[in-house]
This record gives structure tokens, C-alpha cells and sequence, in this order.
């Protein structure tokens, strides 16, 4: 008789905790899973490591075409192409600017780069000062001149990359051809 | 057959835990589990969020610990801290909760509290004689325990007058004070540091600090004012009586 009581209480006890063995064997803890993924992305180091802040990222891009044109983010693209349209338009502005700058230069009858002056019959060679170095715009000139050069080409080449320069893309000039003090067309750079 | 009432009776507790529909069990659970896939997968803001829609059910006793661990990985540690609290008010204990705890008292500034949640967690073994971490977060413990060591000496250094004992817990007081609402979770915590802090003076030594003490948790206990904040108001009492009373540790 008491074993057979002891059988029914074995029994109970066997009905109760089955499902629970069950239910811990057969689906996954969710804090078993916590422990572990917890444990792996613990925090163990004392300094925390700096991260670049995004804004200095999303800089960075939009301050090339090139880039935000293959970013895939939805608004930081459109940020990037309102801000390359930003950038595009100064870009447009300083070609220009220095174009109109060539244009007064020339009509006030000074060569303002070796490139044109180079250009012009009995002119100076590129790196030549125009007066032979010996005037007031000699090495230091040549230095300016160069510079001056530079900053046109790479304004240039930077619309060019940023897929900006449209009238360069299209082949439309800026301005239409200039002529020099002898009324002969000059070729564009 | 008393054996078998009292597993009865432990069965019906932890199902009072649970949701009444096995449906709704079965949904908790998978909730429960994407959270923490997400947490896994570094999305910790996604991990919060269904850590909260779980919360929200009212049947995990437990949550606190998800979403405190969510809290933490998002850098708000006082929140995380009142979460980690909670689970341990509603009996849950886990040793990587315990080990976050430490670090977001340790990013908060709360270093006695720090210092204590990684010795309490260097010191103490399972009942198999195992340490309670891992190899790597007992490492973590270890280097956040040096570089506390480092900066902050358990007994102050006299060429360093930030850290002396007094001058800190007249930061701890003066954080506690600022009972903004976005601070209120943050203030209480500070007002743990200082107590703790405070018991590690001598009973005499602490009068000087009382009565600011004293108004600090009485502004807070005013702003805790929702129903959802008796238990939190009855801890801060709980802690002026220790601060007043209890022998220096």
C-alpha cells in the first residue's frame, strides 16, 4: 500500500516537471542567450575608444561627388546632394570668377599666365617670368603665376570629378573664346 | 504529500509570472528572443524596443535585466542602473547584469559603487566553487579595478584634493541635488554613491553631512511623485536609516 502511494506521488511529481524539462530542453533560454551575447560584447576596457563623430563622416562624403554618388542611405544621400549641389555651385562661381579675372587682365593688356603668355608669338616659355625674370614679376612672380595656374586646374579638374563642370561635361564654354590685343581667338584651357 | 503541496505551490508562483494564454506565452517568448537577437547583433536600440514591448505585458518579473543590459550597450547608464535595480528588487540576480552594473557606475563616476560591484563579483564563487564571470569579464573587472586603483586611491591622495573622501561626497551631494526631470533617475544615483561613501566613515564623522543628505532624498522622494516609484522612495528611506545608523564598512 505505501509503495503503491509512493508510485502516484512519483508519478504527480514525473507529470509536473516534465513540461518543464521539456519546454528548457527543447527552445532556446532567452537568457541563456543574453548571458552569452551579454558576456561576448562586454565592456572590459576602462578608456573608451573615441569614435569619429558621424557628422565628421557625412562631411567628409559630401565634400566629394564621387562618394555620396555610391552612398545607399536615403537621407544622407539626399543631404549629400543638396550639399554637393552647394558645392557645386561654388566650384561654378570660382571658375568663373577666375575666368572673368582673365578676361579684365587681359583687356588691361597684361599676360596673367606663362600658359597664355607662352601662347602669344616671341612670348615667354611656361616657367619663364614674361620679362625674362628681370622685372618686377620675376621668380616671385613666376612662383605667383604657377600658383595662380594651379588653383584654375584644379578647380577644373575637381568639377570635372565631381561630375559638376556641366559646360565643361557638355563641351559648352563658360565664356565664349577670348581674343587677344592682335584680335586673334585664344585657345581655351 | 507535503513535498508535493509545496512543488505544487512553487508551480502555481512561477506561473503567476507568466501570461494566462499559451498564445500569448509563445509570442512573449519569441519577443523575448528576437530582443535579444538584436542585442546580439549589435542593434541595441531594436533590442530596447521589444525588451519594452515585453515590459509592457507586465509578466516578466526579469525584464529589467534585458533592458538594462540595452541601456547600457546605448550609453544611458543611470537608466540602465534603475532597470538593473528593479530586477534585483523582484529577486533576479545574474552575474553579467551585475558585471554592467559595475561598468555603468564606473562610466556614471560612481566609483565606490564600482569598486564595490567588481569585488563583490572578483570575490564571490557559485555553489560549485567557480567564480561567478567568465575568464574574460573577470579580466574586465580586474583592469577596471587597476585603473580606479589607479586614479582614485581607497584612501585618498593628499597631493590630490578631488580625492579625498569629504570632497567626494560633496560631489556625490551636489549631483544628488539637481532634481531636473531628466535627471531624476541620475540624482538618485548619485545620492546611492554618497551614501555608500557616507558608510565609510564612522558614525560621528558623517553628522557634518546629514542634514544636506537629508534634504537631497527628501527633494527627490518630492519628485518621484508617480505611483510606479513607491518602491524607489521606500529604498531611499531605507538608505538615510543606514547612513544614519550603520557602523562604517
Amino acid at each position: 500500500m505505501r509503495r503503491h502511494r509512493y508510485g502516484v506521488i512519483g508519478a504527480v511529481l514525473l507529470c509536473m516537471l516534465m513540461p518543464r524539462l521539456g519546454h528548457a530542453e527543447g527552445e532556446a533560454s532567452p537568457l541563456a542567450e543574453l548571458r552569452a551575447a551579454a558576456e561576448a560584447l562586454a565592456d572590459v576596457e576602462p578608456v573608451e575608444s573615441p569614435l569619429p563623430p558621424r557628422s565628421t563622416f557625412r562631411d567628409s562624403v559630401s565634400r566629394d561627388g564621387a562618394v555620396s554618388a555610391k552612398t545607399d542611405g536615403t537621407i544622407d544621400e539626399q543631404k549629400n546632394k543638396s550639399a554637393g549641389k552647394g558645392h557645386r555651385s561654388e566650384l561654378r562661381e570660382a571658375i568663373l570668377g577666375a575666368v572673368r579675372a582673365e578676361i579684365v587682365r587681359e583687356a588691361m593688356g597684361r599676360p596673367s599666365s606663362p600658359v597664355v603668355a607662352g601662347r602669344r608669338a616671341g612670348g615667354p616659355k611656361f616657367g619663364e617670368a614674361p620679362d625674362g625674370g628681370k622685372g618686377d614679376t620675376g621668380p616671385s612672380g613666376n612662383a605667383a603665376l604657377a600658383a595662380q595656374q594651379a588653383r584654375q586646374n584644379q578647380a577644373v579638374s575637381q568639377a570635372k570629378r565631381a561630375g559638376k563642370g556641366e559646360s565643361l561635361m557638355t563641351g559648352k564654354q563658360l565664356v565664349p573664346p577670348m581674343k587677344d590685343s592682335a584680335g586673334r581667338p585664344q585657345a581655351t584651357r | 504529500m507535503l513535498l508535493l503541496w509545496g512543488l505544487l505551490g512553487v508551480e502555481r508562483a512561477a506561473s503567476a509570472e507568466e501570461p494566462t494564454t499559451p498564445e500569448t506565452a509563445a509570442q512573449l517568448q519569441a519577443l523575448l528572443l528576437d530582443g535579444v537577437r538584436a542585442f546580439r547583433a549589435e542593434q541595441f536600440d531594436v533590442a530596447l524596443a521589444l525588451f519594452r514591448r515585453v515590459q509592457l505585458s507586465g509578466t516578466r518579473a526579469d525584464i529589467g535585466m534585458y533592458q538594462g543590459m540595452a541601456l547600457h550597450k546605448l550609453g544611458r547608464h543611470a537608466e540602465a542602473l534603475a532597470e538593473f535595480r528593479a530586477a534585483r528588487r523582484a529577486g533576479f540576480s545574474e552575474a553579467v547584469a551585475d558585471y554592467y552594473d559595475a561598468v555603468s557606475c564606473y562610466r556614471l563616476g560612481l566609483y565606490e559603487r564600482a569598486r564595490l560591484g567588481f569585488a563583490v563579483l572578483l570575490d564571490s564563487h557559485d555553489s560549485q566553487g567557480s567564480p561567478l564571470l567568465g575568464p574574460r569579464l573577470r579580466e574586465g573587472a580586474a583592469r577596471f579595478v587597476a585603473a580606479m586603483d589607479r586614479s582614485l586611491p581607497k584612501t585618498g591622495d593628499p597631493n590630490r584634493p578631488e580625492t579625498a573622501i569629504a570632497r567626494r561626497i560633496e560631489l556625490a551631494l551636489s549631483q544628488a541635488r539637481d532634481t531636473q526631470p531628466s535627471k531624476l533617475v541620475a540624482s538618485c544615483e548619485w545620492l546611492e554613491e554618497a551614501a555608500l561613501l557616507l558608510l565609510s566613515l564612522p558614525i560621528e564623522g558623517r553628522t557634518p553631512y546629514l542634514g544636506t543628505f537629508a534634504d537631497s532624498l527628501g527633494q527627490l522622494q518630492q519628485s518621484l511623485s508617480d505611483r510606479s516609484a513607491t518602491a524607489r522612495r521606500a529604498e531611499l528611506v531605507l538608505l538615510l536609516q543606514r547612513v544614519r545608523t550603520a557602523p562604517a564598512r
